[in-house]
């Protein structure tokens, strides 16, 4: 069972569309994908390369949390699919065997960007996680602090856990198995650690 | 003459002397120096139980006068050496020559008799030992077997196998012991010092001993506007920057007797990168004996294999049917301007190995499915002072922009 935040469950109630979005952890920090523009989602964590920053000692690239992109780059994601026991075989192999779960997602790369950036920065190996969270989150939040109902810490979101937001849940988490390359897409393949 | 190589080569038996033990005993065929260890490396089948001789081997082996060490076992225990006769050639009950064990001295009943000693000799009589596995394969698939002659091979490339083999400074050891898949027996030789071996277009067996070295003229350059790239792929299985090894194999119990996980032959800067990236089991040198050899293989797989722009599989196509003389393991330059190397630049008249070739005569395409060396072309330029060493060029080293 996922450990599931009150907000989350509030905000499902009330119908909202939850944002899945994947963080891939290069040495040059995180590196958020997803199907949709992430907007100003993330936008207040603690560091992003954006060209704002020095490097004069005052931070570490690669242990802090720094975000290097954000990017809506997502076509498709493969169906995570997760067994205690396969259904070709008996209930008492899972006793026994253990079926390794793994996903593939498929980024757009038609103006080629990913894979010249892959060259320099290995995805190959490296972990990459799913979340699944709110992104109108922020919006609510900042609101409700220029009205004078919040007090926020670090610009209104939480810290980072493992890349993503520690109010979203962490659906998947894996490494960076293969990559193939087509014409216009790169697809990611995780498999569990 | 056409050959099969995925038929089954067939030891001799013990069966065709008058009174062996056990008619199915397999005579085992013995290469190189297997002195070493402590206990016996291989059994010996009982192949007359009236006058208690042992096959050492199904073969004549070299002669304790030119440096044979023979140990022989008696269920593990030392056998004194003054308890029976080593003979290396033997034509034993008029059959062919073989090299035998005869006890004055009887084993105790049932004992499993074991050795350690060396196997053949380059020739008949000779006093050098045949270590050379190039030497060793052609021995089991012309002399052992009778599936090849000597045209059936690419002689340029066994040539050059062999020297390879020789300049690496390997030595090969180990026996055939059971009857085998002749492809099996070949890549379990092979294996062990990072060789191929493959039927080549012309029919002809091709062994090569891979130095990491490539060809001072790739087989062929393709233009961009020739292929169409189809896709590429990494796979994080490929990326290995140590490599522990078991070797040693002893033929008695079944297992190796040595491993070595040495970071001496490990790469920290991929270790750095990617992890430790290792095989999921050790690598297994079947038909090595030395630490030097493993060694210096590991070596070679590890630094072939450590970063990714190494291991990067690429297909394209090739409709123009100009390339129907290709062949696997034929080294190409082409372009992509989908991929890039680790300086941001687009792959320009990179080396490639041919992995794969699909051809469909009938739709007038090629496809191939080559592996990335991470090399490329470099450029040649003539010393006559026209260029000034000013360190924005790489002498030997700068990339040929050319578009061919």
């Amino acid at each position: 069972m996922y450990r599931l935040p009150q907000d989350f469950y509030n905000k499902v109630i009330a119908g909202e569309q939850p944002t899945v979005y994947i963080v891939v952890q290069t040495q040059m920090g995180y590196r958020a994908y997803s199907g949709k523009t992430l907007g100003d989602f993330l936008d207040s964590t603690t560091m992003f390369l954006d060209g704002s920053w020095f490097l004069d000692g005052s931070v570490t690239l690669g242990i802090n949390d720094f975000y290097a992109s954000k990017e809506p780059l997502v076509l498709n994601y493969d169906r995570l699919q997760k067994t205690l026991s396969q259904k070709s075989k008996n209930l008492l192999s899972g006793f026994s065997s253990k079926r390794q779960n793994s996903l593939s997602i498929e980024l757009n790369n038609a103006d080629r960007k990913l894979t010249e950036l892959m060259a320099k920065e290995p995805f190959i190996t490296r972990p990459l996680t799913i979340y699944v969270g709110f992104d109108t989150s922020h919006d609510a939040l900042l609101i409700l602090e220029q009205e004078g109902f919040l007090e926020l810490e670090q610009g209104g979101l939480l810290a980072l856990e493992d890349g993503g937001l520690n109010e979203d849940t962490k659906i998947y988490s894996g490494v960076i198995d293969e990559i193939n390359i087509t014409l216009a897409t790169v697809k990611l393949t995780a498999v569990e650690d | 003459m056409a050959f099969d190589l995925d038929s089954t080569f067939f030891l001799g038996r013990a069966g065709r002397y008058t009174n062996p033990a056990n008619t199915n005993d397999r005579l085992p065929i013995v290469y190189g120096d297997l002195t070493d260890g402590s206990i016996g490396i291989w059994t010996l089948p009982f192949i007359d139980t009236v006058n208690d001789v042992y096959c050492f081997a199904g073969h004549e082996t070299l002669s304790a006068a030119n440096g044979n060490s023979i140990t022989i076992y008696a269920d593990n225990v030392t056998v004194n050496s003054a308890n029976y006769t080593f003979s290396h050639s033997n034509t034993y009950e008029s059959e062919s020559a073989i090299s035998t064990i005869t006890f004055s001295t009887p084993p105790t009943e049932n004992a499993v008799i074991t050795a350690r000693g060396k196997g053949k000799p380059l020739t008949s009589g000779s006093s050098s030992l045949m270590t050379n596995v190039i030497d060793i394969v052609n021995d089991v698939l012309v002399v052992e077997s009778g599936i090849l002659v000597t045209p059936n091979f690419n002689i340029t490339t066994k040539t050059t196998a062999y020297n390879n083999f020789v300049s690496q400074g390997y030595t090969a050891g180990g026996v055939v012991f059971e009857d085998d898949n002749h492809w099996t027996i070949i890549y379990n030789m092979m294996s062990s010092f990072k060789g191929e071996a493959f039927v080549d277009a012309d029919n002809k067996l091709v062994l090569n001993i891979d130095t990491s070295t490539l060809p001072s003229v790739p087989d062929e350059i393709l233009s961009k506007g020739d292929i169409k790239f189809i896709g590429a792929r990494l796979r994080r299985d490929n990326i290995i920057n140590r490599l522990p090894s078991n070797y040693r194999y002893n033929y008695v119990t079944g297992d190796f007797k040595s491993h070595t996980d040495e970071t001496a032959q490990s790469d920290t800067a991929s270790i750095n990168i990617y992890g430790t990236r290792k095989q999921s089991l050790p690598h297994k040198f079947y038909f090595t004996r030395d630490l030097t050899t493993v060694n210096t293989v590991q070596l070679l797989i590890v630094n072939s294999q450590k970063t990714q722009d190494k291991v990067w599989e690429v297909e394209f196509q090739d409709s123009t049917l100009k390339r129907v003389h290709m062949d696997i393991g034929d080294h190409i330059v082409t372009s992509f301007d989908l991929l890039f190397n680790k300086d941001g630049n687009p792959l320009q008249n990179e080396i490639f190995r041919i992995l794969e070739i699909n051809s469909d005569f009938n739709g007038g395409i090629i496809k191939f499915r080559c592996l990335d060396t991470g090399a490329f072309l470099t450029t040649a330029e003539l010393l006559d002072g026209s260029k000034i060493l000013d360190g924005s060029w790489i002498l030997g080293g700068d990339l040929d922009t050319t578009v061919y």
